[in-house]
């Protein structure tokens, strides 16, 4: 179970990484983020979207409602350009983090 | 039972209760939540746990609304604040109908802006005209930025001069050792010349010999001939038409010939005819022929081609594009120096052709450029709209009273400010160009009152070039705007609380202070160009009435150019005194009012090296009688004292000379009669003798004081002959003296002007100046009224009821009108004080540029005069306003409204 700091600190590079891939709507984007971690990241559903409006609002990913099914009304989101940089930006200093920690678990292995 | 839409619809009811979920964003959560029952569906649950676990997941209202909060506040502040766009079209047609109802209500009013800026427009346009045409002279010359005319710069004693003249091989040289020079071209002028036709003889004013190089530099464009073999022979002639007009008729002018007479008499052919010269220009010769034509004629000609001491010849060089003058007077002297004699710091100076008429580096009666007197009028015209301007202004503020509600009323429906200011500027402006039509009708009106007071030729289709064009819709922009700030601003202040609320009624009193300094500003404005025109014309009348020491009236002067009567007029003279009307005749080189030559001289008593200037004229026994020059000591020349006439080359043989008293002067004698003076010219020397002297006259224009001068005696060199006309009919006389001349010359052209009239123009430029400064400071004074009109006709009108109570309450109409008019008048006493000391600077700087003139302090009187006529034209205009409002029947000023 991540902390819940790690976990406001991914939102906005997972939201990102999964529109990276095509553009989807928040339903199917917490199941993606669900099924990705395996369950340890739970998100409040209803959390999502005061994210998702204020990445929209910096213009990072853009929306527009499309009738999904054929039936029920969906707002699908889809990266901007200035989204693709900035989860480049995000990536590199997630990797950045990952290898310093990684080095550091090597040299003294915690907790056995 | 549970129903699932039911829920929803209550579900959804707890998130509306949130105002920031907005609706998009509530259908968005909706479907996540059916989304998600139908997954809870799908995994086997009934509809009722589907439901609440789905409720579950999405998570509470209020969270998410706290969420959603945090957005809108960040929204807020990057946000840019809400602005209308600058301009709405749909607003032009109640800006145009609330204008022309302004004009309607307002007709009086409407008219003095329109009266008021036209006339200041069009003193504008006509200051334009008149600095346009001083600034096109030399320009038809397409070459003028590069054409330059060497100016001899020379040093003797202590003082520096410039002549036009430079030496004849000067030019030449330069264009062959230069090869920043293009071109070069050199003109001999002879004045005066007799120009013979078959039988008939002409005198020619601008005949000129010159170096084929002028037909390629200067815009002389050939109608007849080419220029390049128009002046290739030596007995070739180029005229202007109105030249050749003058010589040939109708008559086809190329291949005719004239018969010169300049000191020796040559015949030449005509090839080429040019085009009549601009009246923009100094120079403009009438006759061109080959300077080759000398070599024929002069019997050395090296003598005159390779002369490099003395300055015979007007050079122009052609200068090659992006050449720095400076840099290339330098080359010229650098190349000069090694021809003049050791220790000679003569100094060759380029005079550019384009900037020649307004900076001249040479000027030959010694004046001032004109650059000085055109910034003047320029500030005139300038003030002269400002007092426009300041009209409007007034005018606008004072009736804001009636503009004030639709202030309010635009502002209550969502004016702007900025909205209102462009609004009234808008309607300034549109004031501003429909003045301009109005004013540049009046000053074509006004083009032939111009040209007769400048002398110029200004013509009405000089206002359609692009730069008069430029400047005067740049002048209606300045004009509009700056008439139209004051009112915008102060009327797009008004609150509209404070405009509803209270009645107005007092005209916008805290545009009060404003304008009365303004008005105080046109009244000064005003005065100090009547003070100036009143002043002008009492130095001028000072000038011309002052005694100048000679009789200028009454004669009439014949000019000799050729014939035995240059060298003996006793013949004419014995004709023209058998008339009882002729009271005198005598012959001179000069005339006493423009004697401009000169020797150095020394004298008894001088210390070693101590010269002074001496101009001189020579004249015959008869000059001093003619032009009652009087003598106050010694005597005049006389046959019976042969050594008046004496050559002087030595001490026993010394010629007489007469001075005038400022030579006596100079020269520090008391007794000057048989004094000694000496005349050193190249190696000769000359002795002279002090035989006589006269008061002082006055023998150039009243700008520059008397210089030391001395007559010499010649009886033969007579190329003035004077004829002072005694009582009677001044025409009848000239004919008789014509006559007479036709007599005894009759091949000989006569030609002659009264002395008065050339003296005349040594003050045209003045008579220039103060016949414009009248014209301005009347359109000024006529704006600072109409505005003060307006004013007083607003004044009196707001206090109609004020005017009504008063009377009823028992106050006489006099002393109404006189408070009335005291309000306004008061500020014109202040104007005239504030005038008074400005004024007299101006003046008093203008005055030094004139030797002899009035005492301006004793002038007070003209000062005094000026305020008690801008008084009374100010209380004429109030007072007519002022004695209608009190004479008005205070029933009817009180039932008003």
């Amino acid at each position: 179970m991540a902390s819940k700091a790690l976990i406001a600190a991914s939102t906005r590079p997972l939201i990102l990484a999964i529109l990276a891939g095509g553009e989807d709507y928040g339903y199917s984007i917490i199941r993606k983020v669900e099924t990705l971690s395996k369950g340890s990241l739970e998100w409040t559903d209803g959390m999502l979207y005061p994210v998702l409006q204020r990445m929209e609002m910096d213009g990072l990913i853009s929306s527009t409602w499309k009738l999904a099914d054929g039936h029920r009304p969906r707002r699908y989101y889809a990266i901007t350009g200035h989204g693709r940089g900035e989860l480049e930006r995000e990536i590199a200093s997630w990797k950045t983090i990952w290898s310093a920690l990684a080095r550091l678990a090597e040299a003294a292995p915690a907790g056995k | 039972m549970f129903d699932l839409e039911t829920e929803i619809r209550k579900w959804k009811g707890s998130l509306l209760g949130q105002e920031v979920i907005e609706d998009g964003l509530l259908a968005e959560i909706e479907s996540h939540l059916r989304d998600a029952v139908d997954e809870g569906r799908s995994a086997g649950l009934d509809e009722a746990s589907a439901f609440r676990a789905a409720v579950d997941r999405v998570g509470p209202a209020d969270r998410i609304a706290s969420e959603l909060r945090k957005n809108r506040r960040l929204a807020n502040e990057r946000r840019s604040p809400f602005r209308l766009g600058r301009f709405m079209p749909a607003l032009v047609h109640s800006y145009v109908k609330s204008a022309l109802r302004a004009v309607r209500r307002g007709k009086g009013l409407a008219t003095i802006n329109v009266a008021g800026l036209s006339v200041g427009l069009a003193a504008f346009t006509l200051v334009l005209l008149f600095v346009q045409y001083e600034f096109r002279y030399e320009k038809h010359h397409v070459n003028a930025g590069r054409i330059y005319r060497l100016i001899i710069e020379q040093n003797l004693g202590d003082r520096t001069f410039r002549v036009w003249n430079s030496p004849v091989p000067l030019a030449e040289a330069v264009k062959a050792g230069l090869p920043e020079v293009e071109d070069f071209a050199r003109f001999f002028r002879r004045a005066r010349i007799t120009v013979t036709r078959g039988d008939r003889n002409f005198v020619e004013e601008g005949f000129n010999l010159c170096d084929p190089g002028a037909l390629r530099m200067f815009t002389y464009p050939l109608l007849k001939g080419s220029p390049d073999k128009a002046l290739a022979a030596n007995s070739s002639a180029v005229v202007t038409e109105a030249a050749a007009r003058k010589y040939f008729g109708d008559e086809d002018p190329i291949g005719q010939t004239l018969t010169l007479d300049f000191g020796a008499r040559v015949d030449v052919t005509v090839t080429g005819v040019m085009a009549d010269h601009p009246p923009t220009t100094d120079f403009a010769p009438q006759m061109l022929c080959p300077l080759g034509l000398l070599r024929e004629i002069i019997p050395n000609p090296a003598t005159f081609f390779d002369d490099w001491a003395s300055n015979q010849i007007t050079s122009y060089v052609l200068v090659r594009p992006g050449q720095d003058p400076a840099a290339l007077e330098e080359k010229i002297i650098a190349m000069i120096r090694p021809r003049l004699e050791e220790g000679n710091r003569k100094k060759v100076l380029l005079e550019s052709l384009a900037t020649a008429h307004l900076q001249p580096l040479y000027s030959p009666d010694g004046g001032v450029g004109r650059t000085r007197t055109l910034a003047i009028f320029v500030l005139c015209g300038v003030l002269v709209l400002l007092t426009a301007c300041i009209n409007f202004m007034n005018l606008a503020t004072a009736r804001s009273a009636s503009r004030a509600r639709e202030v309010g009323l635009r502002k209550v429906v969502g004016a702007g400010r900025s909205d209102l200011v462009r609004q009234f500027l808008g309607e300034s402006l549109i004031y501003a160009f429909a003045s301009l039509a109005v004013a540049i009708v009046l000053a074509i009106l006004a083009i032939p009152l111009l040209n007769s007071l400048t002398g110029q030729f200004v013509r009405p289709a000089d206002l359609g070039r692009s730069e008069a064009v430029l400047i005067l819709l740049g002048a209606a922009i300045v004009t509009g705007l700056l008439s139209g700030s004051y009112p915008a601003f102060y009327l797009s202040r008004l609150r509209p609380v404070g405009v509803f609320k209270t009645r107005l009624g007092d005209g916008g009193a805290k545009g009060a202070p404003l304008r009365k300094v303004l008005v105080l500003a046109q009244f000064t404005i005003s005065i100090i160009l009547i003070v100036s025109t009143l002043i002008f014309g009492r130095q001028l009348r000072y000038v011309q009435d002052k005694p100048l020491g000679f009789e200028k009236d009454r004669i009439l002067v014949l000019r000799t150019a050729a014939g035995p009567v240059t060298r003996d007029i006793a013949p004419l003279r014995a004709a023209l005194l058998s008339d009882p009307r002729i009271a005198g005749v005598c012959g001179s080189e000069q005339l006493p009012s423009s004697i401009g030559m000169y020797n150095d001289v020394t004298w008894e008593g001088a210390g070693p090296d101590e010269k002074i200037e001496l101009m001189f004229n020579r004249i015959d026994y008869d000059f001093l009688d003619t032009y009652g020059i009087r003598l106050v000591a010694g005597r005049n020349f006389s046959p019976q004292f042969p050594g008046d006439a004496a050559d002087g080359s030595t001490p026993q043989s010394a010629r007489g000379i007469i001075l005038n008293e400022e030579a006596v002067r100079r020269m520090g004698w008391t007794d000057p009669v048989g004094r000694k003076v000496t005349l050193d010219y190249g190696d000769s020397r000359t002795y002279l003798t002090v035989v006589g002297v006269v008061g002082d006259f006055h023998f150039t224009s009243l700008h520059s004081a008397i210089q030391p001068m001395n007559f010499f005696l010649s009886t033969r060199i007579n190329r003035f002959i004077s004829v002072r006309i005694g009582g009677g009919d001044l025409r009848e006389a000239v004919g008789s003296v014509e006559a007479a001349w036709k007599r005894l010359y009759p091949n000989l052209p006569f030609e002659s002007f009264f002395l008065d009239s050339f003296f005349d123009r040594y003050y045209r430029s003045d008579n220039q100046q103060r016949g414009l400064f009248g014209i301005l400071s009347l359109i000024a004074v006529f704006i600072a009224c109409l505005g003060l009109f307006g004013l007083a006709a607003h004044a009196a009108e707001q206090r109609t009821k004020e005017i009504g109570i008063r009377k009823a309450l028992g106050a006489s109409t006099t002393g109404i009108v006189r408070l009335l008019s005291w309000e306004l008048i008061r500020w014109v006493l202040v104007a005239n004080l504030l005038a008074w000391p400005v004024a007299y600077l101006f003046l008093n700087g203008w005055l030094r540029g004139f030797a002899y003139r009035i005492d301006l302090a004793a002038q007070w009187v003209w000062f005094v005069c000026a305020a008690a006529l801008s008084l009374a034209v100010a209380w004429l205009t109030v007072g007519f306003q002022a004695v209608k409002a009190a004479a008005a029947k205070p029933v009817k000023s009180l039932r008003y409204e």
